[in-house]
């Protein structure tokens, strides 16, 4: 009798910490909080995330009745069979989510002024994973593996860095990147740091139909299959210009910053979904 | 089937059949075009770019040089305007896709040329002649650029919008993949122009700078579209009834502006084409080269009375 006093007391307890520890689990295991938002954004980007989280978690708990499990222990015999009453919700997101989860940034491109002159040949001859070829290319090409980028130096100082998968890694890789040529014995400096453009792709998973596109968005569009299988769409504001495939498949290249790709797409997505092919 | 024209010197066999038969395909033909016609239209296309690259080698020689470059081929082309200004927006497009196309695959190219090239402008990038300067220089009175309305493009496109319509999406792959064809064998610029090359000058004994490549490509292209626009203005007339004015509306010949106006009556038919036969298209070429139509027929495209112009796509 004891043991089982107890246990009828814990079962309150146990199921709210249950709840808590599912509740908790809904906010940690949605994987686009950590994957789509680096560290750099974070502090800005978790004020606006997390309390959108917090609601559409609220209300699955709502439409599915408060325990989302009917757990053993805290079973009890109902006239009534519980799975009638439950209707089957599958967690559906919309379709503009679903294109905007699908977003995957490929290459950011910055740019960055060290402050000085530099000798090509003389970083060439003493950089490891360097390339340096006049003839076809006046500046030093540079790599480095961690974060994994390419950079290309310039007599005037300047430096360009691509290759990184984001912002961050990006500006990590070009601080390193400075860093190897102040090692070398220039007087280097960090100056006008600018992200100058992002390459992202999307999914939408439905077919387009480019050629219904093109007659309506005539002035923002080409198509010229026999050139490139994509539609070019060139978005005046947000300023991006959009690679559509017909498997509904997007390359977007040119935007600045990162919402500029989110803004662009949820202008397209409407018109898109119009000339759907079924 | 292999023709007389198509075995080079070497013995292999180069042809573009299968080309030919997409861009039929894409430009409104059944989507299995008719074996026949396809040789027959290949044959046209190479005869065509054939003679034409013996006209240009004339006028290279005689401005006394030994490359054919793309200003003999555009001197071609100067009497034909709307083919001059769309070689003009070709040139346009084809720039800004492989602009767009580069910043995808290494962003630097043009980021480099814009803001870190501004002071030390790079020594090794020769500025080509491209062929917008040369229309420019040979259009004196500037009649190119007043053109500001394609109606060749627009015509085509409208089709390629109503064919589509009703498509189910794996008929509708396969079309777009069709349009995707043309006679350049890759995407990049230098390396695509080697199979057209070798088809037109199997022997070599021509030279020809990769501009000049570009706007033959360009020209066979065309060609093939302009026969296929042909072979639907010919089934119109063909299908015109006396006394029913909207029998030309009916489905499967998208040609006429005139009738696009009225694009209500524009059925949206596709499966119903049947595949262009060879009298059909031999038909276009007796239409283009019969002196007889006179300075009123439609296809008529030598303005000024000297010699006859023989050739469909200029």
């Amino acid at each position: 009798m004891g043991p089982n006093e107890v246990q009828e007391n814990a079962i309150p307890n146990q199921a709210t910490l249950i709840n808590n520890v599912y509740n908790h689990s809904v906010v940690s295991s949605n994987p686009r909080a950590t994957v789509l938002h680096t560290p750099v954004h974070n502090n800005h980007n978790e004020s606006t995330l997390t309390p959108a989280i917090q609601v559409s978690s609220a209300t699955r708990s709502q439409l599915n009745g408060e325990p989302s499990t009917p757990l053993n222990n805290s079973f009890t015999p109902q006239t009534v069979n519980p799975h009638n009453a439950m209707t089957a919700l599958t967690p559906m997101s919309s379709g503009t989510k679903q294109a905007e989860n699908s977003i995957k940034l490929q290459n950011c491109v910055s740019t960055v002024s060290l402050g000085c002159e530099l000798e090509l040949l003389d970083i060439y001859c003493r950089t490891r994973f360097s390339e340096y070829n006049p003839a076809r290319f006046r500046g030093v090409v540079m790599k480095i593996l961690e974060p994994r980028a390419t950079a290309l130096v310039f007599r005037s100082g300047k430096i360009v860095c691509t290759g990184a998968r984001n912002e961050h890694d990006s500006y990590i890789a070009a601080r390193k990147f400075a860093r190897i040529i102040q090692k070398l014995g220039f007087p280097a400096k960090f100056l006008d740091f600018k992200i100058q453009n992002f390459i992202a792709t999307a999914d939408l998973r439905f077919p387009i139909r480019l050629e219904a596109l093109q007659q309506a968005h005539g002035q923002f569009t080409s198509y010229e299959p026999e050139l490139f299988p994509g539609l070019v769409y060139r978005m005046v504001r947000p300023r991006v210009v959009l690679l559509i495939f017909v498997n509904g498949k997007i390359v977007f290249t040119g935007g600045k910053t990162r919402n500029e790709i989110h803004e662009a797409l949820d202008i397209i997505y409407p018109i898109l979904r119009s000339y759907r092919k079924s | 089937m292999v023709s007389y024209f198509t075995i080079d010197a070497t013995g292999e066999v180069t042809n573009f059949q299968k080309e030919i038969s997409n861009m039929m395909h894409g430009f409104g033909d059944n989507p299995n075009p008719n074996a026949a016609t396809v040789v027959l239209v290949e044959n046209i296309v190479l005869q065509q770019l054939r003679s034409l690259l013996q006209e240009a080698s004339n006028f290279s020689n005689l401005r006394g040089s030994k490359v054919i470059s793309n200003y003999d081929i555009i001197y071609l082309m100067r009497k034909n305007l709307l083919k001059l200004k769309r070689l003009h927006d070709y040139q346009l497009k084809l720039d800004h896709i492989d602009k767009s196309r580069s910043t995808v695959a290494s962003p630097s190219e043009n980021l480099i040329s814009s803001i870190i090239l501004d002071d030390e402008k790079d020594p090794t990038i020769k500025k080509k002649r491209t062929h917008i300067d040369i229309i420019r220089e040979l259009d004196e009175y500037d009649e190119v650029s007043q053109i500001k309305f394609d109606v060749i493009d627009y015509i085509r496109k409208v089709r390629a919008a109503k064919i589509t319509e009703s498509m189910s999406y794996e008929k509708y792959e396969a079309y777009h993949k069709a349009r995707c064809s043309s006679f350049r064998s890759g995407y990049g610029l230098s390396k695509g122009f080697v199979k057209l090359e070798r088809w037109i000058n199997p022997t070599k004994e021509l030279k020809i700078t990769l501009p000049a490549l570009e706007v033959l490509c360009f020209i066979a292209y065309e060609t093939v579209a302009d026969i296929v626009d042909a072979v639907f203005l010919i089934r119109q007339d063909a299908k015109k009834k006396n006394g029913d004015p909207f029998s030309k509306f009916e489905g499967g010949h998208f040609c006429n502006p005139v009738s696009l106006n009225n694009a209500i009556y524009i059925k949206s038919g596709y499966e119903g084409v049947p595949a262009i036969t060879v009298a059909e298209v031999r038909e276009v070429l007796r239409r283009y080269f019969n002196p007889k139509t006179g300075m009123n027929g439609l296809f008529y495209r030598n303005m000024c009375l000297d010699l006859p112009v023989r050739f469909v796509a200029i």
